[in-house]
């Protein structure tokens, strides 16, 4: 890996990290908060929002804290090399989840919604296929990529978003905790694994951006993830303005949205959007995620060619999401029960773990 | 002698000998001529003029102008000169010889035949003189045919690298702006001048383009655009990495802009690299317009590309796989106008996409006269024809024609090009899996072009990676005063504040 072929801008980083935490999380995290918490969803979000940046400012800790290097190596200083080792086979088998998911998602979303007799087979292969040559074409150039599919994809969800307001009714948010607390805190478990907690996995990603003071890197990253949790806010906001507690019914939310939309004969059917949406934020999620595996890998096992992975990653990634879900029910309970328990479970359990070793540690140095 | 030898031999004293030597190598050049001339009191001292009569237009006077300068520098007459005279005043003061170039050996006297020069050799001088008189035929300096513009100069640039030079020269008047010049090519030795702001250009882009531009040295180059093919970092896309202008004040603007300019002897072609994916949505006379409009001819081009690439491919996935995208009123007048048609959108599109382009490359190449023939047999009696038969529905035509027109709107050649291109494996993509299909090849094509590179300068810059400040020159024009104000390229602007 050479300094100039992997460095890339703080502000690309920041793009990454949004379009990581956007994803396609936009188009569907309002469905399953809306099942959970019905219209308190949005309360659900903004709580988990805030706890995906209590685990943010512990991975940048973590990555200042040891001089930028990634979650590994740094894991591999605090608790040894055979420990880690340990702990990154389930980091390994969340990520192989969390692509396989991303990538089964879109080809359910066209086989159900677009294209009814096309094989899910052709979107899960095609779909894996573009992430891992965008992968493979370096950090660098998905770094220049993503910030302009970023600008797309939030355009074309704002576009929707604004030209549905005539089917908001904002009365349809009240009243809160219908049904008391309960609810809002399974929406807050649901979002804070996904899309929240996944933040713990971009620490692997940190090093690539070129050193600047510590800062400015906090600070623009730190807009990044709010503007990100803002969106998801927006989107959920809207979705249950117009759909109320319907909203835990519709799959897709978003995109059942753009259906409603119905403008004087001018602005119709522009569903479609959403589907370029939803391609765009998983495939750069998928992208970013086979990635960040890739890094794993590398890291664990001290290769040089930083590339040599990405392809047979890709293929296992393509042969787990045509087998991993049986049904479309399957892949709901998998993706918004189990994943989240896991993300939190693990991934952010490892990142409040290391936090306080090295906490502990800083401070019996200074004594 | 040998040919390998006369490259290093000196020129005889004897004349005879020179004229023997010269001959030789213009063997079956019917066109060099040799011309005798006597000089001296009584005419007892011999020379020998020689030119290539198609290259130099021949004045009787040379040898004595050549002759009233010794004259003049020994203070006699002309008659009085003497070879003795003459090879004291060449070795002591040449200078003063002036406009006449001082050879000394064969293989400079070939090539300043070669180049149009008159050579006069003297009995008893191991020397010869060479007097310019180029003199070919040359088209004039005339409105550049391929970018006509409403305002702005006039003038387009013609097959002579001095004249076209000169013009740039005109408005670039700073010894910042350098001009190199090589010569490439072992048989026809054509002449490459490149040309670039110094203080603006980027020094590591220079790099990479001298080391580049060494490479060709070798090679036989007929017009600019074989320079393109060293220049560029990847031969085998479609997309082009330099650009071309027969306009100077586009030479110009593109130097303010940090680029380098290659010229070609006999070609009128300027190009302009390192050229960027954004580079190809404007033209010089964007900056010559009110601004406002500028921006809509900007958002037209922008309409135009995205029609050119998509517009066959978007019908054919909304028309096969996604209807009901479309809206219903819409939706039954094309399930009306496709009634009967016996093809799938995709072959109806891909049999008139094809017809179109042929149609195109006729009409290039056809005379002008016949040109309008193929236009109206093609277009209009086909077109109807292919309608009125059932081969294809009134709406593809409508696409097929929309998309022809968008190329057209787009204004380098080059870029149009790769857009055709392009747009076929859109077509087969959207045929196979409609909007998906779609998305996927425009993702690759995306990627594609992040990955390029033209001389080290990531294609998409500006948009990727993406500087906010630059868009305002982009897909809208801010009004000049603010772009002047703070221009584009930044060492301009750090440079004349230093100053």
């Amino acid at each position: 890996m050479t300094a100039k072929t992997s460095t890339i801008t703080l502000t690309q980083l920041a793009g990454l990290l949004s379009a990581y935490s956007i994803g396609s999380a936009i188009v569907f995290i309002p469905n399953p908060l809306s099942a959970a918490a019905g219209n308190d969803a949005w309360l659900s979000i903004t709580a988990a929002y805030l706890f995906g940046m209590l685990v943010f400012a512990c991975v940048l800790y973590l990555y200042h804290a040891h001089n930028g290097v990634n979650l590994i190596a740094y894991s591999r200083t605090l608790i040894g090399k055979s420990l880690t080792v340990i702990i990154s086979i389930p980091i390994i088998g969340m990520l192989f989840f969390a692509i396989s998911a991303i990538n089964s998602s879109i080809g359910d979303f066209f086989t159900s919604v677009m294209m009814e007799q096309t094989p899910p087979y052709v979107f899960h292969s095609i779909g894996m296929l573009l992430s891992a040559l965008t992968a493979r074409a370096g950090i660098r150039v998905a770094a220049r990529m993503f910030l302009l599919l970023l600008v797309i994809m939030l355009l074309f969800s704002l576009l929707v978003i604004v030209l549905a307001i005539p089917i908001y009714k904002p009365g349809q948010l009240l009243p809160m905790f219908d049904h008391g607390l309960k609810p809002v805190l399974h929406g807050f478990f649901i979002a804070a694994g996904f899309p929240f907690g996944e933040i713990c996995l971009f620490s692997m990603l940190l090093p690539f951006v070129k050193t600047i003071n510590k800062q400015s890197i906090n600070k623009k990253l730190y807009y990044a993830f709010s503007f990100a949790g803002l969106m998801l806010l927006i989107s959920t906001l809207s979705t249950t303005m117009a759909f109320g507690p319907a909203a835990g019914v519709f799959n897709y939310s978003l995109y059942r949205l753009a259906v409603e939309i119905h403008i004087a004969e001018l602005f119709q059917r522009v569903e479609a959007i959403i589907g370029i949406a939803l391609i765009l934020g998983s495939y750069m999620k998928a992208t970013l995620l086979l990635m960040i595996l890739n890094y794993v890998f590398i890291e664990l096992l001290r290769i040089k060619d930083d590339k040599i992975f990405i392809y047979p990653l890709a293929l296992v990634c393509i042969f787990l999401s045509l087998t991993m879900f049986k049904s479309p029910a399957d892949f709901q309970e998998q993706v918004y029960l189990i994943w989240p328990f896991s993300v939190l479970a693990v991934g952010c359990f490892l990142v409040f773990l290391f936090t306080f070793i090295t906490w502990i540690k800083k401070i019996t140095i200074k004594e | 002698m040998t040919e390998a030898n006369s490259l290093i031999t000196k020129l005889d004293q004897n004349l005879l000998v020179n004229r023997k030597q010269i001959e030789q190598v213009f063997t079956n050049c019917e066109d060099v001529n040799f011309q005798d001339w006597q000089y001296g009191t009584s005419f007892q001292y011999d020379a020998l003029s020689i030119y290539c009569a198609s290259l130099a237009s021949y004045t009787t006077h040379l040898l004595q102008q050549a002759l009233e300068q010794v004259a003049a520098y020994a203070l006699e007459t002309w008659e009085s000169v003497t070879p003795g005279k003459l090879s004291t005043c060449i070795s002591t003061n040449n200078t003063a010889l002036q406009p006449f170039v001082l050879l000394e050996h064969y293989e400079q006297v070939y090539e300043y035949i070669m180049n149009g020069y008159i050579i006069i050799v003297f009995d008893q001088l191991d020397k010869a003189l060479a007097f310019e008189s180029g003199s070919t035929a040359q088209r004039q300096v005339t409105e550049p045919v391929n970018e006509p513009a409403v305002h702005g100069p006039r003038e387009g640039t013609v097959e002579n690298m001095a004249t076209n030079l000169g013009m740039i020269r005109q408005r670039v008047r700073t010894p910042e702006f350098k001009v190199e010049f090589l010569q490439v090519g072992k048989v026809i030795k054509s002449k490459i001048g490149f040309g670039y702001l110094e203080h603006v250009v980027n020094q590591e882009v220079l790099q990479t383009f001298r080391t580049r531009i060494a490479s060709i040295v070798d090679y036989e180059v007929l017009e600019t655009s074989y320079v393109e093919d060293w220049i560029e970092e990847s031969t085998l896309t479609p997309f082009p990495q330099v650009r071309y202008t027969e306009r100077t004040d586009t030479a110009t603007a593109a130097l303010l802009d940090g680029k380098i300019i290659v010229l070609v002897e006999n070609s009128p072609m300027i190009m302009i690299c390192p050229a960027l994916l954004v580079d190809f949505m404007g033209t010089a006379e964007d900056y010559y317009i009110r601004s406002v409009f500028a921006t809509f001819i900007r958002s037209l081009r922008l309409l135009a590309f995205i029609i050119a690439l998509t517009l066959p491919s978007i019908y054919i996935a909304l028309s096969t796989f996604h209807p009901e995208l479309i809206p219903t009123v819409l939706l039954l007048a094309i399930v009306d106008s496709r009634e009967g048609i016996p093809f799938p959108a995709f072959i109806e599109a891909l049999v008139m996409e094809i017809s179109f382009e042929l149609l195109r490359e006729a009409g290039i190449r056809l005379p002008r006269t016949v040109g309008s023939a193929v236009s109206i047999v093609g277009a209009l009696v086909i077109g109807q024809a292919a309608i009125m038969a059932k081969i294809a529905s009134p709406f593809m035509v409508i696409v097929v024609a929309l998309t022809g027109i968008a190329s057209f709107a787009i204004p380098h050649y080059d870029m149009a090009i790769a857009l055709r291109v392009l747009r076929f494996p859109y077509m087969i993509a959207a045929s196979l899996l409609g909007g998906y299909g779609l998305m996927v090849v425009f993702l690759l094509t995306l990627l594609h072009l992040t990955c390029l590179h033209s001389l080290g300068q990531p294609y998409l810059s500006s948009l990727a990676p993406l500087k906010i400040r630059d868009l305002r020159d982009i897909f809208i024009r801010v009004p000049l005063k603010q772009m002047l104000k703070s221009p584009r390229n930044r060492r301009l602007h750090s440079s004349s504040r230093k100053e």
